[in-house]
């Protein structure tokens, strides 16, 4: 994707770290297409947006808000979403986890996770606003757990990329 | 002050700046929005990519749908299972009812033809059925559900379609003692269909072993001979099958044949009897022929 083709210098800094990046996003890719049953669909958390935000907000990612682009036109494809939808919010919500870069790794876990859920909840806002506005989208009261349960999941997401992230560090690119 | 041109560098090497790109990026998806659905291309741009995408997404949902399969299996053959199980509990209800169902029928036949029994020189009958049979190996004697309430008393006759059964021998209220004919020491008068020779049939003690007595050893009697009630004691009507001769053993040493005989009621396989008593006076022997002539 982006991070491979177009990497920033960090990524470039840090050599072959900029694929495992990549790899957990098709990871977390693949698991939003794996088929679930229309009720646990609907309240199912966006694990790409997630990962991205992870990245997004680490100092020394090589993601940026292209790799993000490219990840949500990716999922308008497969989820036969309208082109573009998942692609501009994956974007703003990348930009937001860039602005927000600096503040997080010096906040608590419980504050980081409530700033991650304002942006879930506005991604998801907005995502379902433009879906509104191109076909009448209504909105199921399930859906609203999406942006908590992404929350929770929080914790877990930053636990599993940590070893990654650690791969990154200047220090540990230098040994 | 820093040159222009080291600027113009560090500009380039900076590359356009995360909210520039996302404004670009913001643009283009939303111009791709409002193009999608609407122009040709961006339908044909969709289906290759899709199509391109289609074997992943195929293989990514391999294991769910794989997971979802044996599960769809597993809970098809526990059905299945429970099925069977409810198929069988069924199918053995249905043969027990089909068995009673045969057992009805036989008791219905069996009381037909006790109902066909002839009347004629019968003070009392009375359908009884057996209770239980005697615990004792040696003794041949029966239980039926009727008793003195119902009319029974010592001395009255139990008989089949098939024959002569027995002889009720001591009354409860509701119930009474039967004892059959090879009951030990039971004594019943009889004579030979053929040559209508009197004798007397004695029980032997076993099941379906009865004996005949006292008959002289030139007596004419041989095996498969018929033996009816000759109706002299007043117990049983004259006339009803008894026995038939099994063996016929001549003893020169003795003067009495030993003559085996099996009895002629089938008491093993019965259920169903009934309670006469002949009325006075004796019907004439002539009726011997009409019961030899029962099925």
């Amino acid at each position: 994707m982006n991070t491979l083709s177009n990497p920033d210098r960090r990524g470039r800094r840090h050599g072959g770290s900029g694929l495992l990046v990549t790899l957990s996003v098709v990871v977390a890719f693949f698991i939003d297409l794996a088929p679930l049953p229309a009720s646990l669909d609907l309240i199912r958390p966006d694990l790409t947006l997630l990962v991205l935000l992870f990245w997004s907000t680490r100092t020394y990612s090589p993601a940026n808000v292209g790799t993000s682009w490219f990840a949500g036109l990716f999922k308008d494809i497969a989820m036969l979403t309208p082109l573009g939808l998942h692609a501009g919010v994956y974007c703003l919500g990348s930009w937001g986890g860039l602005m927000l870069r600096r503040r997080l790794e010096q906040l608590p876990l419980a504050t980081e996770m409530v700033l991650v859920f304002v942006l879930l909840v506005l991604t998801f806002a907005l995502q379902w606003s433009v879906g509104h506005l191109i076909d009448d989208r209504p909105l199921v009261e399930a859906e609203l757990l999406s942006p908590l349960l992404g929350t929770l999941l929080w914790p877990l997401v930053r636990v599993l990329l940590a070893p990654l992230e650690q791969r990154l560090l200047p220090s540990s690119a230098s040994d | 002050m820093q040159p222009v041109a080291d600027r113009d560098v560090e500009l380039f090497r900076r590359g356009i700046s995360p909210t520039s790109k996302c404004l670009i990026g913001l643009s283009v998806a939303c111009a791709l929005v409002a193009l999608d659905g609407r122009r040709q291309w961006t339908e044909t741009a969709r289906a290759e990519l899709q199509r391109g995408l289609a074997p992943i997404q195929q293989l990514v949902a391999l294991p769910w749908r794989s997971g979802e399969q044996s599960l769809q299996y597993l809970t098809l053959q526990q059905d299945l299972l429970r099925r069977v199980d409810q198929l069988e509990a069924e199918n053995d209800r249905l043969r027990i009812e089909a068995r009673n169902i045969d057992l009805l029928q036989q008791e219905n036949s069996v009381l037909r033809q006790l109902q066909d029994l002839p009347t004629e020189g019968l003070a009392l009958r009375r359908a009884v059925q057996l209770v239980q049979r005697g615990r004792d190996g040696a003794s041949q004697r029966f239980l039926i559900n009727a008793g003195s309430l119902e009319g029974l008393r010592p001395g009255l006759a139990l008989v089949a379609p098939d024959g002569v059964v027995g002889q009720v021998i001591a009354v409860d209220a509701h119930s009474a003692q039967v004892a059959l004919l090879s009951d030990q020491g039971q004594a019943t008068p009889v004579q030979i269909a053929r040559n209508s020779l009197r004798a007397v049939l004695v029980g032997e003690g076993l099941p379906n072993r009865a004996s005949l007595r006292f008959l002289a050893n030139n007596a004419d009697v041989k095996p498969g001979d018929q033996l009816l009630t000759s109706g002299l004691d007043g117990v049983y009507p004259p006339g009803m099958p008894v026995a038939t001769v099994l063996t016929v053993e001549r003893d020169s040493q003795s003067d009495f044949a030993i003559v085996a005989c099996r009895p002629s009621a089938a008491t093993e396989t019965r259920r169903h009897f009934v309670v006469v008593e002949p009325s006075a006076p004796a019907p004439p022997m002539g009726r011997h022929r009409e019961y030899s002539e029962q099925p």
